[in-house]
């Protein structure tokens, strides 16, 4: 099997031949987000907002709101023209290399960065949000509705012009201890929206991906009921192994990595970077639904975004190691 | 227990803050004294509130809104407070270091001092070396607390210490590091004094500083 047929064997709950990792397995879009939610290397976004750029990835302004009620928000918020944005012409420009023939090896994966919850602390600070999702519920489901639109309308996009496999739509709801708010308050307030998001993607023939960091296990299952095949970032705080087998056949968990460890740390050598990919592979990879998401720093950023030598000697060491 | 703080502790616990504003106002009207009403209203609180949080109870918004509320409770009391001296429980100055821009968990924590009694300085996120050691220098903080969310910047916890090793001004201060990616471990191979995994340790890993304990957050 190649990556893409190894990748669709686990989306319909096959036995894969070996145990993926992102780097190889994907061709990730990023310039589409970049335009309609959170610019890459920063500078205001389409809603007005300033993204400030840190070596880990863009992040708003801090302490620069928009507006600090969610009651205002109809005052503040104006969607853009999707006419006017250019999607179609960056996703050319990063697929202008990737061939048909590429498309029969990897799977294309459209991320969609600054989801509801985020998008509400992008214009109101993380604070306010938060209480807003407890002291006026009813202004917040009116905004993250009307934000769902919008979304939508950016996913549709997004689906017309990379024709991808996979999107994943990003939305950190968790600290590393656990939730930003109650299950109750996510089912009561952001699930609905975040439903028809879900569901306007896979109404598509797109795999839904969802990408939350932290301890956000008890809404895990929401996630799979709503739709989602991947949970992105699953990050090792969690009780991966038990989402592991509860939801084999259902759900891919993609992540893994210790961010927290000594592979983590900059500085960190090849040796223990292979140290931490050997440990995915043997606790959370025998399933045959895990994917490797090494999260490997250096002192320029991700290596995701800024490369890193150490990348290739542990990739070829995991992939030595890491069939099923 | 009277009944006024009974009523004030769990209108914070529960982040009513018209309750606790107007539960504030009448225990003052009864006559009691601002330490008091900090020490067996808002303080059992936020421990009750820590617990809650450690057993998976309750949730960021919910400690939000108690510290809102617990906020509320001082803004009524701070023109007493500030005719008294003494009631401070100690000087904090805190910080984001450098290459960072996060601000929340730094921010979670100021509120969560601030509202057991603590005075703090804000430095901010994105802060050099230098401005650590200067606002050392100038403020004398019994405590200096660090915060970094990003791998990439957590040598800056480091420098920091070291720096304040240097310039001959680690005996002065305490120093407490906290973020996502911090550990008990690298805190203790910095040589911080303490390492807190969220707000409601941070604060007590402070009263143990202040007191110069060597309490459960020590490193």
């Amino acid at each position: 099997m190649n990556q893409r047929e190894n990748f669709f064997a686990m989306i319909e709950g096959k036995k894969p031949e070996f145990i993926p990792n992102s780097m190889e397995v994907y061709k990730s879009c990023i310039l589409g987000t970049s335009i309609t939610d959170s610019p890459l290397m920063g500078g205001v976004d389409s809603f007005g907002v300033n993204w400030v750029a840190t070596k880990e990835g863009a992040m708003p302004e801090p302490n620069k709101f928009m507006f600090e009620d969610i009651a205002d928000w109809k005052a503040h918020v104006h969607f853009a023209d999707l006419d006017s944005l250019g999607i179609e012409a960056a996703a050319a420009k990063e697929l202008e290399d990737f061939t048909q023939d590429n498309r029969n090896e990897q799977v294309v994966n459209v991320f969609s960065g600054c989801g509801l919850f985020e998008r509400m602390a992008a214009f109101m600070g993380f604070e306010n949000a938060l209480c807003s999702l407890v002291e006026d519920p009813d202004a917040c489901r009116e905004f993250f509705e009307a934000l769902a639109d919008f979304r939508i309308a950016c996913h549709n996009r997004f689906i017309d012009a990379y024709q991808p496999d996979v999107l994943t739509y990003f939305d950190d709801l968790a600290t590393a201890n656990g939730l930003f708010m109650s299950p109750k308050v996510y089912r009561e307030v952001i699930k609905p929206s975040h439903k028809r998001i879900v569901d306007a993607i896979t109404s598509r023939g797109v795999i839904f991906s969802q990408h939350t960091c932290g301890k956000c296990e008890e809404i895990v299952g929401d996630y799979v009921e709503m739709g989602a095949k991947i949970w992105h970032s699953a990050q090792s705080m969690n009780d991966l192994e038990g989402i592991l087998e509860k939801y084999q056949g259902q759900l891919i968990v993609e992540g893994g990595w210790d961010s927290s460890g000594a592979a983590s740390y900059i500085g960190a050598t090849v040796e223990e970077l292979i140290e931490e990919a050997k440990r995915c592979a043997k606790v959370y990879g025998q399933k045959g639904n895990f994917i490797l998401m090494p999260t490997l720093l250096n002192e320029n950023g991700n290596s995701l975004i800024v490369g890193d030598p150490r990348l290739e000697p542990m990739l070829k060491a995991f992939n030595e190691i890491n069939h099923i | 227990m009277e009944k006024v703080l009974e009523a004030l502790q769990q209108a914070i616990e529960n982040g009513e803050t018209q309750t606790a504003m107007n539960k504030t106002k009448e225990a003052l009207n009864q006559g009691l004294r601002t330490d008091k009403i900090i020490q067996t209203a808002i303080n059992p609180a936020f421990k009750d509130l820590g617990q809650k949080m450690f057993d998976g109870e309750i949730y960021v918004t919910d400690v939000l809104m108690a510290s809102r509320a617990a906020h509320a409770a001082l803004y009524v009391m701070e023109p007493i407070i500030s005719r008294s001296t003494g009631t401070s429980k100690g000087l904090v100055a805190i910080g984001t270091v450098a290459g960072d821009l996060h601000d929340i968990g730094k921010n979670l924590v100021i509120m969560m001092l601030q509202g057991s009694g603590y005075t703090v300085i804000d430095l901010g996120i994105d802060v050099p070396v230098e401005t650590f050691i200067e606002a050392v220098r100038t403020h004398k903080p019994d405590v200096l607390a660090l915060s970094s969310l990003l791998t990439t910047t957590l040598p800056e916890l480091d420098a920091t210490v070291a720096a304040l090793t240097e310039t001959g001004l680690r005996p002065q201060v305490k120093v407490i590091v906290g973020g996502a990616p911090v550990t008990s471990e690298y805190a203790g191979r910095i040589k911080a004094d303490a390492y807190a995994n969220d707000l409601f340790e941070a604060t007590e890993a402070v009263a143990d500083l202040m007191h110069n304990r060597i309490g459960k957050y020590a490193v």
